[in-house]
């Protein structure tokens, strides 16, 4: 029968006709992620406001401190400069210890202790070069690797200015953070561009819409998403840090509900946004997936920059690499250096992610997982922090013990003599090199013979599109915080604002 | 020749006049481009079409409020003759005046009085457009709006196709009586001062002999 | 748990091993006999209730006429299925055919079981198997040895290999007590127990199984091949792929803009037989709103899940055919749009929703362009010097088998159907394929391609008396610019040597035939949304629709008389000799603003306007000159 629909329409028109123009702009509201974005601050041009020779990058400092009084005790106190972290409850004492950078092992370059010149060549302070004994001042925070211009500044050991870097011009040249102050460091860790993350590398710095579609399609800045007040950068570093209480997430500018498709927008209270939005790591530049250090030093080798080369062991690269599928519900365990490993039991888990199908916090997540074979104590059955970097060191000897005896020296670790090589793994969840829905995963790349998923490794009896998913199929605890996250509220992570942090995943059961 | 002043329309007539007039003028544009949307391509076609529904729904309300004035005023009988045979013989002269007459300065052949506005041409145009072409117009409008809620009836394609010829023929026929309208306004006493009657309301009444000039 | 493994598919996995059987009910690997599924099969199935129940085997031959009572009107038609109805897309295959001849030439399209080809059992490897070998099995069928046609499917499960050919026929003493004589297939020992048991992966037919005979259906992230030697494909342009068009593999104009994927259906994970299922099947048959009480919306009496798997039917949920009376009786048992999708939710921007859901099948906005060539027109006037009929495709610029040659794509023509008689006419995409051949003999029949080569052709090349006709330029051969029938004379010759090559008063015949587009479908993205697509003077329904470049003088093709689509627009030819078929919608019910439009009321009226116009100008001048005038003599 007659619905009141063309009427109400024709009325709605009508009224618009007779001068009421109703207001057009349903855009602009809070359906457009853009009105999440920050206001970009003018850049100041600093060059008439530097003035004065510069010999030293603390002079530089100093002198930036002359008009943000603030800005090095601001600084001071982040993960950026202390290398450091949340407080650790260490299983079996009553320890907290901090873990960050400085302390954490990783299956890259394992450790910075005994390597410290080098590592801080990505730290944003100057001078630190024993890293049980610096007594930082706030001259040491380095304000240009953030703030200047990258063609007029880096630097070199000891995370000291290069040499042939113009303080005066690089000084002259700062403004607000960009893509390049963030990617030298962040696009390059592990040694090269894009080794570590599979989600950051170079093309990042500049990149076009098949990279990245918030900063390639949209032209954003790093900062757009991981929005920063006082000097504190939100994010969460998996392979450094703890559980954090800053998860930047997609919900943050995106409807949690965001698909035209409900068939879509049910997926995701289980599934990030990343899961389908980021298909492959590592769009153009390789990223490394395997690292061997076992073979290092041997002169059989042919020394190629993708396969092996004689300080650092044989690699495997992929590029556009499919990721693996595991829980994630924002937090993550710790391997911590001492821990003992169980040599024949598998690889060592460095970083495992926290979360299971039973979890309503946790969400299936894309990870790249590296796995390395890296040295251990064969006596005292933990991981070994050699020194690679510097007199002595493995890449100048060629010489496992020597370079893992040097290692004892700061790290710690008593070092019996006896080594070999275990494997370990660690997972790096992937958030950037996101895809608009024309690259997105489709159903059949996931829910089809052949699909991505491992569902019985997920925790389920086989594909939930046909069988149904965790609460349909009772497997999930707390449905109540499924359903509301089906009814459209954003998903939030598991953290831990205040107190230690457990080193391992707190299981949740159904 | 004396002068004075008539009041020839109410505000509600004229009200009714210039809505009437400024939708039917909208609806033929609008009208024009649902019929031509690439020749007139610089108008989005669906805000044509939807344009064209309000202003539809527009001109109905104006329609079932004038015909009710007219009715409750007494009004309507200015469309109706009195005498049939008075009517034939004026309708005659008022003829040989518009073909004849009005090109030798003949004064107009029927009266125009407040109580008798229209000379028989004009009231027989006028009774078959407000009773014929605007009542077929609004019903076709109307119906084929409705098709989709009964698609057995109005909305089966023989129907639908009938009754959108009707609207076409319906159009065309507007437009031409719109542009007749219109320059009939001219053959007042003078060329502006039918319209500036149909605005204030006021007919300056003109003495010749024993007859009055008439407007179209 | 067991309808919804039948459900998936699951049943992949399930289905035990099996013992395979000859005819003769003893194990094959004991025998050396072709495997017989009569037998095989029938261990556990009712395999002669499923060769009875299935119309992949039947083929409408069950249902077949007097010859002139045909509904398509064709003399020579003898039924409405491929075999009895002639289609210039099979035109080899002419009804009335002896059955020797009929089963080499259509028995590649056959699934064997039926009362056309009694020497090939019903083909449940065909589409039951993973991979199926149809190339062997097609071989087998043409090269006489239809028996072995079933055995050599399983070559693509590796199961049976060929026998060499000195070794056929021997005798081998068997260890047990049998005597085992070598066919021209060997089984492959290894893979069966000694008990001659081999796990055939049977399951559910999957689309791949489908794709085999009906066209290209591709899965997961490979290079995408289009198989023209499907039907599918070659009449409509019908690709069902979850793959987007964007990263496939072909030469798509634009289609970096194409991030939808081929079908949306098989985007979404549905398989042919999740629309195309069971009639019996317990999962899925429903009631149709016809016969079903209206007080009941699910009937729980289903059949028991032992008998389907006893008994399944093998005749699949259909829609509505384009073209031909085909499988009439299981007519419209298939799920439509509306009964899995509830348009009013995702329509409430369209105006005159109703309106256009009962004018315009959903596939008309939702099958906006097909991006896979489809044929345009066979011309069976001529052949091509390697005896096949000449071709025209529309959508592509090359030829379409070339990887290189640019797909631009085509839009379907929107033709009034009536799917149900007496139901309104709805507008549905379609392809038009227009035909021209050769009718001769007492009684007439069509010349298939293969007849016509022999009369055409001589040696490597063109029979003289075709060449000194039609070869233009003289090279010798025929360019494809040559290889028309455009001229009188040309008509004469052919004809004249049609005659000389004993053919009776061979005479052209043309005709057009309309096969629906009801795969490659998209979701909203991708939908028609625009207005004006069809509300405007070029709107879809008002452009001409190519038929043929050209065809012989004074021809003009009629549908075929049994489609249930309202061909009621004009045949044009332009001055280039293309053949156009023009839409008149109107003539069918429709009237779309915009486009519809009688232009003599619209000259009508556009005359009354400007008459009015230039009557009161003239009638305001005679005003003003008189005004003058009286002005003067005052």
């Amino acid at each position: 029968m007659i619905s009141s629909k063309p009427l109400a329409a024709g009325t709605g028109v009508l009224i618009a006709l007779m001068g009421a123009l109703i207001g057009g702009s349903a855009l602009g509201g809070d359906d457009n992620p853009r009105a999440h974005l920050p206001a970009h601050a003018p850049k100041t041009d600093h060059a008439a406001l530097i003035q004065g020779a510069l010999e030293n990058g603390e002079d530089v400092t100093r002198m930036c401190l002359e008009c943000h009084p603030n800005a090095s005790k601001e600084m001071m106190a982040t993960d950026h400069f202390t290398w450091g972290g949340q407080p650790v409850q260490v299983p079996g004492s009553d320890e907290v210890v901090h873990i960050g950078k400085r302390n954490a092992l990783n299956n890259f370059c394992i450790g910075v202790q005994p390597n410290m010149g080098m590592c801080v060549k990505c730290h944003v302070g100057q001078g630190w070069t024993d890293e049980a004994h610096w007594e930082p001042t706030e001259a040491s925070v380095d304000c240009l690797v953030c703030h200047a211009d990258t063609k007029t500044y880096w630097k070199t050991i000891g995370g000291w200015p290069a040499a042939d870097v113009d303080l005066v011009a690089a000084a002259k040249s700062v403004g607000p953070t960009n893509r390049d102050n963030c990617g030298q460091c962040h696009a390059t860790g592990g040694g090269g561009d894009g080794v570590k993350h599979g989600d950051l590398d170079n093309t990042l710095r500049n990149p076009n819409a098949r990279i990245d579609a918030h900063m390639g399609k949209h032209g954003m800045l790093c900062t757009d998403c991981h929005q920063t007040a006082h000097h504190q950068i939100p994010g969460m570093n998996n392979g450094t840090s703890m559980a954090q209480s800053s998860h930047v997430q997609c919900e943050d500018c995106h409807d949690p509900r965001p698909h035209r498709d409900d068939r879509l927008n049910n997926h995701t209270a289980t599934v990030a946004c990343e899961t389908c939005h980021i298909p492959h790591m590592a769009v153009d530049t390789p990223t490394k997936m395997s690292w061997d250090w076992s073979t290092a030093g041997r002169d059989d080798i042919p020394e190629d920059h993708y396969t092996y080369m004689k300080i650092k062991g044989s690699f495997v690269y992929e590029t556009m690499a499919v990721p693996q599928y595991k829980w994630y519900n924002g937090t993550n365990g710790r391997h911590l250096a001492g821990d003992i490993i169980d040599p024949s039991g598998g690889p060592v888990q460095m970083n495992p992610l926290c979360g299971n199908i039973a979890d309503p916090q946790a969400r299936i997540w894309p990870v790249k997982v590296h796995r390395s074979n890296q040295p251990y104590d064969t006596v005292h059955n933990y991981l070994l922090i050699p020194k690679t970097w510097g007199e002595g060191g493995f890449w100048t000897e060629f010489d496992w013990q020597k370079a893992l005896t040097l290692g004892e020296l700061t790290s710690g670790l008593a070092y019996s003599g006896h080594y070999d090589f275990t494997w370990t793994e660690m997972d790096w969840p992937l958030a950037h090199m996101v895809q608009t829905e024309e690259k997105a995963l489709q159903c059949t790349d996931c829910h089809a013979e052949g699909g991505r998923m491992d569902w019985e490794a997920l925790g389920y009896d086989g594909d939930p599109a046909i069988l149904g998913g965790r609460l349909q199929n009772d497997l999930v605890a707390h449905p109540e915080q499924l359903r509301e996250a089906l009814e459209g509220s954003a998903p939030k992570y598991k953290t831990y604002d205040d107190g230690p942090v457990p080193t391992v995943c707190e299981e949740v059961t159904r | 020749m004396s002068k004075n002043m008539v009041y020839m329309y109410t505000p509600w007539e004229r009200i009714w006049h210039w809505t009437q007039a400024g939708s039917i003028l909208t609806l033929l544009a609008s009208g024009l481009v649902v019929h031509m949307p690439r020749t007139f391509s610089f108008i989005p076609f669906d805000a044509a079409v939807d344009v064209h529904n309000a202003v539809a729904i527009l001109l109905l309300v104006n329609a079932v409020f004038g015909f009710t004035y007219y009715v409750i005023s007494g009004s309507i009988k200015q469309y109706f003759p009195r005498h049939l045979g008075d009517h034939l013989r004026d309708f005659y002269a008022q003829a040989l005046y518009y073909g004849y007459g009005i090109f030798m300065g003949a004064p107009h052949p029927v009266q125009k009085t407040a109580e008798r506005r229209f000379n028989p041409i004009q009231m027989t145009t006028y009774a078959s457009v407000m009773m014929g072409l605007l009542p077929m117009q609004l019903a076709t409008g109307v119906a084929l709006w409705l098709a989709p809620y009964f698609p057995e009836t109005l909305g089966a394609p023989g129907a639908i196709g009938v009754l959108a010829l009707l609207h076409t023929v319906g159009a065309w026929s507007f437009g031409a009586f719109v542009l007749g309208h219109v320059y009939m306004t001219t053959t007042g006493h003078t060329v502006m001062q039918n319209i500036v009657t149909m605005i204030t309301g006021w007919e300056e009444e003109e003495h010749h002999d024993d007859h009055k000039e008439v407007q179209a | 748990m067991i309808a919804l493994l039948l459900a998936t598919g699951a049943l992949a996995g399930m289905h035990p091993p099996v013992t395979l059987l000859g005819a003769d009910w003893l194990p094959v690997v004991e025998t050396g006999a072709p495997v017989s599924t009569a037998a095989t099969c029938g261990q556990c199935h009712d395999a002669a209730w499923i060769a009875g129940h299935s119309y992949h085997s039947a083929m409408d031959f069950d249902r077949q006429v007097e010859a002139g009572t045909a509904p398509s009107g064709r003399p020579w038609d003898l039924g409405t299925g491929p075999g009895t109805r002639w289609s210039p897309l099979l035109d080899e295959v002419v009804p009335g055919m002896d059955a020797a001849t009929l089963q080499e030439r259509l028995g590649p399209y056959l699934v064997g079981g039926g009362s056309i080809s009694p020497d090939m059992e019903m083909n449940c490897f065909l589409c039951h198997t993973p991979s199926p070998d149809n190339a062997a099995r097609v071989e087998d069928i043409q090269g006489g040895h239809p028996e072995w046609a079933l055995t050599a499917t399983l070559q693509g499960l590796g199961l049976v290999h060929h026998t060499p050919p000195d070794q056929v026929g021997v005798e081998v003493t068997g260890e047990g007590e049998g005597t085992l004589t070598t066919g021209i297939w060997s089984y492959n020992l290894d893979r069966f127990s000694p008990e001659g048991a081999v796990d055939l992966q049977l399951g559910q037919p999957t689309s791949e199984n489908c794709g085999v005979c009906h066209g290209t259906v591709h899965s997961g992230n490979d290079a995408l091949l289009l198989d023209f030697g499907g039907r599918g494909t070659r009449s409509a342009g019908r690709v069902f792929s979850p793959q987007r068009i964007a990263s496939s593999s072909l030469n798509v104009a634009g289609k970096e803009a194409l991030g939808r994927a081929w079908d949306v259906h098989a985007e979404r994970m549905l398989e042919c037989t999740d629309c195309h299922y069971s009639l019996n099947h317990p999962a899925y048959y429903q009631e149709s709103d016809d016969t079903r009480p209206a007080y009941l919306r699910f009937d729980g009496r289903k059949l028991a899940l032992s008998d389907y798997l006893y008994r399944p039917s093998h005749d699949f949920a259909k829609g509505y055919s384009a073209q031909g009376h085909l499988a009439e009786g299981r007519d419209g048992s298939m799920r439509a749009c509306a009964d899995c999708h509830d348009a009013s939710a995702t329509h409430e921007w369209l105006p005159y929703a109703d309106q256009h859901f009962a004018a315009l099948a959903c596939e008309s906005c939702h099958i906006p362009e097909v991006y896979s060539p489809a044929l345009s027109s066979v011309d069976l006037s001529l052949v091509t010097a390697a005896g096949e009929p000449v071709v025209h495709w529309r959508g592509v610029e090359g030829i379409p088998t070339d990887p290189a040659s640019l797909v631009t794509g085509w839009r379907p023509v929107l033709l009034p159907r009536v799917d149900r008689p007496g139901a309104r006419p709805k507008l549905t995409p379609h392809n038009l394929i227009t035909s021209v051949s050769w009718i001769a003999g007492e009684p007439a029949k069509p010349i298939d391609s293969l007849a016509l080569s022999e009369a055409l052709l001589q040696g490597q090349g063109y029979h003289p008396d075709v060449l000194k006709a039609l070869d233009a330029d003289g090279s010798g051969s025929l360019s494809e610019g040559e290889l028309v029938l455009d001229t009188e004379a040309k008509v004469s010759a052919v004809q004249a040597r049609l005659t000389a090559a004993g053919f009776v008063n061979p005479t052209l015949h043309t005709e057009v035939e309309a096969f629906g587009i009801h795969h490659g479908v998209t979701g909203s993205g991708y939908a028609t949304k625009e207005c004006t697509t069809c509300h405007a003077e070029d709107g879809r329904t008002g452009v001409g629709f190519l038929l043929a470049a050209a065809l012989p003088p004074g021809m003009t093709p009629a549908l075929v008389g049994d489609s249930n689509v309202l061909l009621d627009g004009e045949v044009t030819r332009t001055d280039d000799g293309a053949v156009i078929y023009q839409s008149n919608l109107f003539r069918s019910g429709f009237y779309l603003f915009g486009q519809d439009r009688l232009s003599l009321l619209d000259i009508f009226g556009l005359l009354t306007v400007v008459g009015s116009v230039f009557g009161l100008a003239g009638h305001g001048g005679l005003r003003y000159l008189g005004a003058l005038k009286r002005r003067k003599r005052s």
